[in-house]
């Protein structure tokens, strides 16, 4: 058994809830290596240190006065309190989904011509249609455009 | 009135509050002891334990029988010692042994004046260890190795894995045989003194 193996089941093997061929496999390794020997030592003898602990009672007639509270009536079934912690992490995700729903609506529109882009696409328009033929239309323009010349290329 | 907890649960559940006393008698101690190493306040914590039971007993037609009854009242202790130490009215969690809080004679006192006082002493640094270890680590050296519930147990107090358990107790362990490392001849004297030889198979290395 390598050590890695064997320091996962030493707590186990220390409390004896080990299945007996695994915790005799364990005491095999523990004879032969001296570092584990230690760690299984160190989980002992922690054992035996908290059993020094205190174990204070609480004081007598505990029992009695939880009974006559229960006996008063009193009792009830307490409610989940209003708990600021969850009301802002709620208002943090309910902002998120907002912003995010946002984002993604603008995103989906088809983005408007800005002002430039317009200025731009008019310029190309005059600088392509001085170089063509009179009459010539652009590529791509619309067919309604096409000059009497061209109708029979007019697609079917 | 004897009767394993699944038995005195039902009655309690029909209605019989005489089942109930005999759980709150079975468990109260071991809650008492819980919440005060969490809260470490004696009158606080008797209060929380109250608290508790009556909690337990209120909410006890919802009980299901999905996890012992054991567990289920060590949940709510650890709900309310959340509740309490998240409302600040137990203050600024300070570092001090349990000794500080409450008066009681350590284990197995001995006979011998001498030996006690050592013994007390050393009572003493255990619990200033105990509480020196982080919460995590510290809740499950409590429920292990204190109160004596097993792994499985732990993991549904503390609602996490039992490998986590495993964990954390190897590691609450060995942080508290470091912190003790000037006591452990003395310690390991003293608990087979204590123990008179009897508990032997726990103390030997298996």
């Amino acid at each position: 058994m390598r050590c890695g193996k064997a320091r996962k089941m030493l707590l186990e093997y220390t409390d004896s809830r080990l299945p007996r061929p695994q915790s005799r496999a364990v005491g095999e390794h523990l004879g032969a290596c001296p570092e584990c020997a230690l760690a299984a030592e160190d989980l002992v003898q922690a054992r035996r240190l908290s059993s020094l602990a205190l174990r204070p009672e609480p004081r007598p007639g505990l029992t009695a006065r939880v009974m006559a509270r229960i006996e008063s009536g009193s009792v009830a079934v307490p409610s989940r309190r209003f708990s600021w912690r969850f009301a802002l992490s709620a208002a943090g995700v309910v902002a998120m989904l907002i912003v995010g729903g946002l984002i993604g609506y603008f995103h989906s529109q088809p983005a408007a011509p800005s002002r430039n882009d317009l200025a731009a696409f008019a310029g190309f328009c005059v600088s392509n249609h001085s170089a063509l033929p009179e009459g010539e239309a652009l590529v791509g323009a619309d067919e309604s455009f096409m000059p009497a010349a061209y109708e029979d290329q007019r697609a079917p | 009135m004897p009767g394993d907890d699944g038995t005195l649960v039902r009655q309690a559940q029909g209605g019989d509050r005489r089942a109930f006393e005999e759980l709150v008698e079975r468990y109260q101690g071991q809650i008492y002891r819980y919440v005060l190493r969490s809260v470490l306040d004696a009158t606080a914590a008797e209060d929380l334990t109250q608290d508790t039971l009556v909690r337990a007993y209120a909410s006890l037609k919802a009980f299901r029988g999905a996890c012992s009854f054991k567990t289920w009242v060590y949940r709510i202790a650890r709900n309310l010692c959340i509740d309490y130490q998240r409302s600040g009215q137990g203050g600024r969690r300070r570092l001090m042994p349990l000794t500080a809080v409450v008066d009681h004679p350590a284990q197995g006192a001995c006979a011998d004046p001498l030996g006690r006082s050592s013994q007390q002493e050393l009572a003493e640094q255990v619990e200033l260890a105990i509480a020196a270890l982080p919460e995590r680590f510290r809740a499950i050296l409590v429920l292990c190795d204190l109160e004596g519930l097993s792994y499985q147990e732990a993991a549904e107090v503390e609602h996490c894995p039992v490998g986590t358990v495993k964990s954390r107790l190897f590691t609450a362990r060995r942080a508290l045989r470091r912190l003790l490392e000037p006591y452990v001849a003395q310690g390991t004297a003293l608990a087979t003194a204590a123990t008179g030889g009897g508990a032997d198979a726990l103390w030997e290395s298996p």
